[in-house]
């Protein structure tokens, strides 16, 4: 038993040294640098005045509204020869946005943000407290039917579902378990396949890292909460 | 950008002070974003992101409100005079340093189970101490805490230290003796 032991400081530095980020997370991490590398890039670029050689000569404009012309005919005299080939294309178009935000993109940014716990900047036990402190949303939040809680409600943040505003309510129960219900505008061309409980269709429930995620739409609102399982 | 190795030892540090991996990440990745929003990013960025995780995990307990655990005592018990008079007293007196807790030998394992036992500002004296090779002058600079305080925070760290590795050899010594006894039966 004693051959395997090292000194106290020796151990600790093996112990923390071997405690390292996983791939994923280290990719995430790394996503997160480069995004915003890629941000700051298309801000100077946008923000900067053009010089004098990037300035476009009259000559060059000449040939550039040619260009524009002849691919503008082009593309007008293409639409009509090949509508279906255009609607096929819209499709593709759509079918990309939805994967950019599936059902699963935002019960994972849910979960992260309900894992979080950050603090919160309106503590209220009355709805309409909530209502009144998110006023800089582009919807007003909505005292959901479909949502019942098992806690009562302990206040609320804003936060954001991909890039569009919402907001975090916090609940919480007799024994400390805190539930997260999140409210966004619903957009239908970036939240796919969400199910709209007005039109009698059941909400989406998912079970991710060990909590329970449920998705619906409700009066144009995403709503989607999350909990411990039951 | 921070390499590999800047976020993992963000990462180890993190997990110093909540002890829990999932926490750590969360902590480095939110400390990392709010960064990153700055419009002017600081010089020292590793020292500014380790602050930054800091204080993000003492918003996170307070805002859970577990305040009821002791996880930097001083704030709770009111002992950081005490604990700076008699760090103080043992400076002068003895003359001692990290090297209180040089002697000490344990096991990978048991230095897990032994780290879970310390609070977690304890665990981020140890981090800095094993881990980023601080003396007790550079553990103060860091902290901001004085060298005293330090000095009377590592000495109970040993006397922890101790009392684990007694008892986990008592454990193991009675665990053999069951097993002789088993075996002779």
């Amino acid at each position: 038993m004693t051959d395997d032991k090292k000194t106290l400081k020796l151990s600790l530095k093996d112990h923390y040294q071997k405690t390292e980020l996983n791939n994923d997370q280290l990719s995430r991490l790394q996503q997160l640098q480069k995004s915003h590398l890629s941000n700051d890039k298309s801000e100077n670029t946008s923000d900067q005045e053009p010089t004098e050689q990037q300035r476009p000569s009259f000559r060059s404009l000449k040939l550039a509204s040619a260009l524009f012309i002849t691919l503008l005919i082009g593309f007008v005299s293409g639409h009509f020869l090949s509508k279906h080939h255009y609607q096929s294309l819209q499709n593709d178009s759509a079918e990309m946005t939805a994967r950019e935000l599936s059902v699963r993109d935002i019960a994972e940014e849910i979960t992260s943000n309900h894992r979080k716990l950050k603090p919160l900047e309106v503590e209220t036990n009355h709805f309409e407290g909530l209502i009144n402190y998110f006023s800089m949303l582009d919807f007003r939040p909505y005292l959901s039917h479909y949502f019942s809680p098992s806690g009562t409600l302990i206040g609320g943040r804003y936060c954001s579902i991909g890039t569009i505003s919402a907001a975090q309510i916090r609940y919480r129960n007799d024994k400390d378990e805190i539930t997260t219900l999140f409210q966004t505008e619903y957009r239908p061309e970036t939240f796919k396949g969400i199910p709209d409980v007005d039109k009698g269709e059941q909400a989406l429930i998912q079970y991710l890292n060990g909590y329970k995620v449920t998705l619906w739409v409700e009066t144009g609102i995403l709503m989607a909460s999350v909990s411990s399982p039951d | 950008m921070f390499n590999e190795q800047q976020l993992n030892k963000l990462y180890q540090y993190a997990y110093s002070l909540s002890k829990n991996k999932d926490n750590a990440y969360d902590l480095v990745y939110t400390c990392i974003e709010r960064y990153l929003r700055q419009a002017s990013p600081k010089q020292e960025e590793m020292a500014y992101l380790k602050r930054s995780i800091k204080n993000a995990f003492l918003d996170q307990i307070k805002s859970a409100s577990h305040q009821k655990e002791v996880l930097f005592d001083d704030a709770v018990s009111g002992e950081n005079t005490d604990s700076a008079q008699i760090g103080s007293a043992m400076d002068n007196l003895v003359g001692m340093d990290t090297s209180c807790l040089e002697d000490l030998l344990i096991n990978e394992q048991e230095v897990t189970a032994f780290t879970e036992q310390l609070n977690s500002e304890e665990n981020e004296l140890l981090y800095f101490w094993a881990v980023e090779g601080y003396t007790v002058q550079e553990l103060s600079d860091e902290i901001g805490r004085p060298r005293g305080t330090l000095l009377s925070k590592l000495h109970r760290i040993r006397k922890k230290a101790e009392q684990f590795i007694i008892r986990t050899q008592a454990t193991h010594s009675s665990g053999k003796k069951v097993r002789n006894i088993r075996s002779s039966a």
